[in-house]
């Protein structure tokens, strides 16, 4: 570097000089030959004459303070020049008239406020999956999956082999399933929702008891050892009134006694996104709660499970440690794991979020559409005040404003305007974000979904604003800035016609409008499509009078003998109410939310591919269900009232199944062997059907007479002569009269 | 005057009543960087509490380089300095972990 003057410019200062070329035009131009002169004196001194003259990369360093200098220079500019001015300008133009603003931030407001509504609640579940834990973000759910099927549960061993596993990716792995449970405190029945829950799931949740303790490891000693349970604050609240006593008290789940070790924190639901549990109780007492013993089938899927990344551990990290995890599975399992993948999932694929959030993804793409609409709305409101105001603008071109300067007037007028209606949409979003639950249809389940206006949708808020204000404002404040002086100003008629150009824009906007409303029209006619066609598709049942309610019959103490008879009395009686053609029992109805199960199952002949997984969706059904329903047999018989527990194991199988298993579809007097409980023949065929989506292609299915295993949780479905409604009291009578059970 | 001035600005006006007369001296006095003595000698001219001149391009022209802008201290920014430094005499020396007092060297 040279340290005399004439020796000219080094390489390094050569680029700190062009920086400052380059950053010259961002200062305001009345700062700029100072700023100038000053950068490029001191930085020529500093690189030749300076004592200790710095090294380039030094030197280029202090070159970059020149970016802080402009930036601060002209933010100074603007704000002397425009905000607070032009703010309480635009803010005294809206207040003068009172009847445009009015209109103009309403329909603002309405679509601000749909939007971030919407988006409230897809926050709720994408981004605070699991209400009330800390690090919710570091939560990831496992799912298992097989070919084109995702979404598969856990066994017990499945889950168990993943966490003993100790991979260092995850912090901790845990498990549960949500369960309708009968609650019995005191001599008071209810219905609740609970969780059936690995010890460790409090842990793995790092959440702490708001009274008492949590589950611990110890409570997953062993079967049946810890009959305790940890309830929800709302519980608390809800059936103790808030007693700080309650800890040590007893009471009754299922007719087993429980004692109660803690209360969770407030706003804590459980893992499960959107759906929240009362109670949580350890996995060890499974058979005091859910039928059968589930602990060891591993065969069995019925488990939901998620991990906690240890810190640091990325998503991808911790596919990959899945994997290796599904390997050794498959390797060790291969009857029941082969094939099969271990996905890492966001919280919410696990739950209502699973469900909701697609649609409502859709939903906000068409309330952004409104908001479009709305937009175009205001921006020819605009337009014509802009007409109106022709002779304000001309004058004041004429005293000297520059066009620049007119379309920063108006478009900060657009954007007072968005920030009244965007304040207006928020204030909105307070109420509406906590409407979910009213406006989701009746679903069987405990839909929870903790919404409301925090940062993140206060900045989705202030975004659709800002762009808002762009979208409505800039196109009337170019258009406005353009107008002539002298014919203006000579014609105040002219205030009214406002030229060929703003008729043009006007005419745009409308074109734009309707464009808008024809992709939403368009829209609301293929949905309606949607919807005849649905209602079209032959579901597979005839039956269109009628009504179902699910029994519990957990608490009542029926066993695999009075269970059975109960429910050939039920019938029985509900048959001989007045209006009702037929009942029957099934544990799953179709085409209602809650999905089906399914069971492994091998047949009799049938030698599976090497990669083919043997399981098959079923529904244990009583008696009459074909006939309640309405479903067509295409040959044998369907399930009757001689297919006891004494009596040879029968199953009925859909169309598909038997085409898919037996030559020709002859699958009458065929044996099939679900969940490996001995050989069952086939009696019958019934008409293919939809069970889980209106949509869904053609698939196995099995019906299982619950008269020959019992299952205590069924629905009840009453096909009807006449009006349903007229029907619902007496056969609510009939349960209630005969049974201990909650419906 | 009325307005407290900020420890970064009470150096900056104390390097230049120390002799420190050019942007890049004032920041190797008092280890700011030019994002902040430069917004910050703007913003303390406006005040009145310093007074720039360029220097006579004739030297500048004669090394070959542009005319530097020297920075003085006018009598207010003198006086602002005297309160400035009279405030911060309250803080007093203090024992520090590993470290002797200055008085105690």
């Amino acid at each position: 570097m040279s340290r005399s003057g004439p020796a000219g410019p080094s390489p390094s200062l050569r680029v700190a000089l062009a920086l400052v070329a380059l950053t010259a035009p961002l200062v305001p131009r009345r700062h700029r030959p100072r700023w100038r002169d000053q950068w490029r004196a001191d930085l020529w001194y500093q690189a030749t004459a300076a004592p200790g003259a710095p090294s380039t990369t030094a030197l280029l360093a202090r070159a970059f303070g020149m970016l802080p200098h402009a930036a601060v220079l002209r933010v100074h500019d603007w704000r002397n020049l425009m905000l607070l001015h032009d703010v309480r300008y635009a803010v005294r133009a809206l207040v003068r008239r009172p009847g445009f603003t009015a209109v103009a931030v309403l329909t603002l407001a309405l679509g601000v406020g749909a939007n971030t509504t919407i988006f409230s609640w897809i926050d709720a579940m994408a981004f605070d999956p699991v209400p009330a834990v800390e690090g919710d973000d570091r939560l990831v759910a496992l799912q298992f999956a097989q070919g084109a099927r995702d979404n598969l549960s856990f066994s017990y061993p499945n889950y168990v082999d993943v966490r003993d596993a100790r991979l260092p990716e995850f912090a901790g792995v845990a498990a549960y399933d949500l369960v309708a449970l009968n609650l019995r405190i005191g001599d008071e029945p209810e219905r609740i929702w609970g969780q059936v829950v690995t010890a460790n799931l409090f842990e793995v949740l790092e959440v702490r008891g708001a009274l008492g303790r949590t589950l611990q490891m110890s409570d997953d000693r062993a079967p049946g050892a810890s009959a305790v349970l940890v309830i929800s604050d709302t519980l608390w609240r809800r059936r103790f009134a808030a007693d700080p006593q309650v800890v040590g008290r007893t009471v009754l789940v299922n007719s087993a006694p429980f004692t109660i070790v803690g209360v969770a924190p407030p706003g804590f639901i459980g893992p499960m996104n959107g759906l929240a549990a009362d109670v949580w109780l350890p996995m060890m007492m499974q058979a005091a709660i859910v039928p059968g013993d589930r602990l060891q089938a591993r065969g069995h899927g019925w488990l939901q499970a998620f991990a906690r990344l240890a810190p640091g551990v990325s998503g991808r990290e911790a596919q990959a440690a899945a994997d290796v995890v599904a390997a050794r599975l498959a390797q060790d399992h291969p009857g029941t794991n082969e094939g099969r993948r271990l996905l890492v999932a966001p919280m919410w694929s696990d739950g209502a979020g699973s469900v909701l959030l697609p649609v409502l993804t859709v939903v906000l793409g068409v309330v952004a559409l409104v908001l479009l609409i709305a937009c175009t709305n205001v921006a020819g409101l605009l337009l014509a005040r802009a007409s109106g105001r022709r002779r304000e603008i001309a004058v004041r071109l004429a005293l000297g404003a520059s066009r620049g300067r007119l379309v920063r007037q108006l478009l900060t007028e657009a954007s007072v305007l968005a920030a009244a209606g965007g304040a207006a949409g928020l204030l909105l979003t307070i109420w509406t974000s906590r409407i979910l639950p009213a406006v989701l249809p009746p679903m069987p389940f405990p839909v929870h979904f903790a919404a409301s206006v925090n940062w993140r949708v206060f900045l989705f808020a202030l975004g659709v604003t800002l762009a808002t204000a762009l979208v409505f404002g800039l196109v009337p404040a170019l258009a406005a800035s353009r107008s002539s002086v002298v014919p203006s100003l000579k014609d105040g008629a002219g205030a009214a016609g406002g030229g060929r150009g703003s008729t043009r824009l006007r005419k745009g906007l409308v074109v734009a409008q309707v464009a808008l409303a024809m992709v939403l029209l368009v829209g609301a006619g293929l949905f309606l499509r949607t919807l005849q066609h649905a209602s079209d598709v032959d579901p597979g049942f005839g039956a269109r009078q009628g009504f179902f309610a699910r029994l519990d019959l957990q608490a009542g103490d029926y066993d695999d003998d009075s269970g059975p008879a109960f429910y050939r009395d039920l019938l029985d009686r509900v048959e001989g109410a007045p209006g009702v053609s037929r009942a029957a029992l099934a544990t799953y109805v179709p085409l209602t939310v809650g999905g089906g199960s399914d069971t492994s199952a091998r047949i009799e002949g049938y030698e599976p591919d090497e990669r083919e997984q043997m399981t098959l969706y079923y529904s244990m059904v009583s008696s009459g269900y074909f006939e309640t329903l309405g479903i067509p047999l295409v040959r044998g018989r369907g399930i009757e009232a001689r297919d006891t527990a004494e009596q040879p194991l029968a199953v009925v199988v859909n169309e598909t199944m038997a085409k898919r298993y037996w030559t020709d579809g002859d699958a009458v007097g065929k044996r099939l062997d679900y969940g490996g409980g001995g050989w069952a023949t086939v009696v019958g065929i019934a008409r293919d059907g939809k069970y889980n989506a209106i949509n869904e292609p053609p698939r196995n299915y099995l019906y299982i007479p619950v008269s020959q295993v019992f299952r205590p949780d069924v629905a009840l479905i009453v096909r009807t002569s006449g009006d349903p409604g007229g029907v619902v009291p007496s056969v609510q009578q009939t349960v209630r009269a005969l049974c201990r059970c909650t419906t | 005057m009325g307005q407290r001035l900020s420890f970064g600005t009470v150096a900056i006006l104390h390097a230049i009543a120390s002799g420190n007369e050019f942007g890049f001296d004032i920041m190797d006095a008092t280890g700011l960087t030019s994002g902040t003595v430069y917004p910050a000698l703007d913003r303390l001219e406006e005040r009145g509490l310093l007074r720039s001149r360029w220097e006579d391009p004739r030297i500048a022209r004669r090394e070959g380089r542009p005319s530097r802008r020297y920075f003085k201290l006018t009598a207010a920014g003198a006086t602002a300095l005297g309160v400035a430094l009279e405030r911060h005499k309250s803080l007093r020396p203090v024992d520090l972990p590993g470290r002797r007092r200055p008085s105690e060297a």
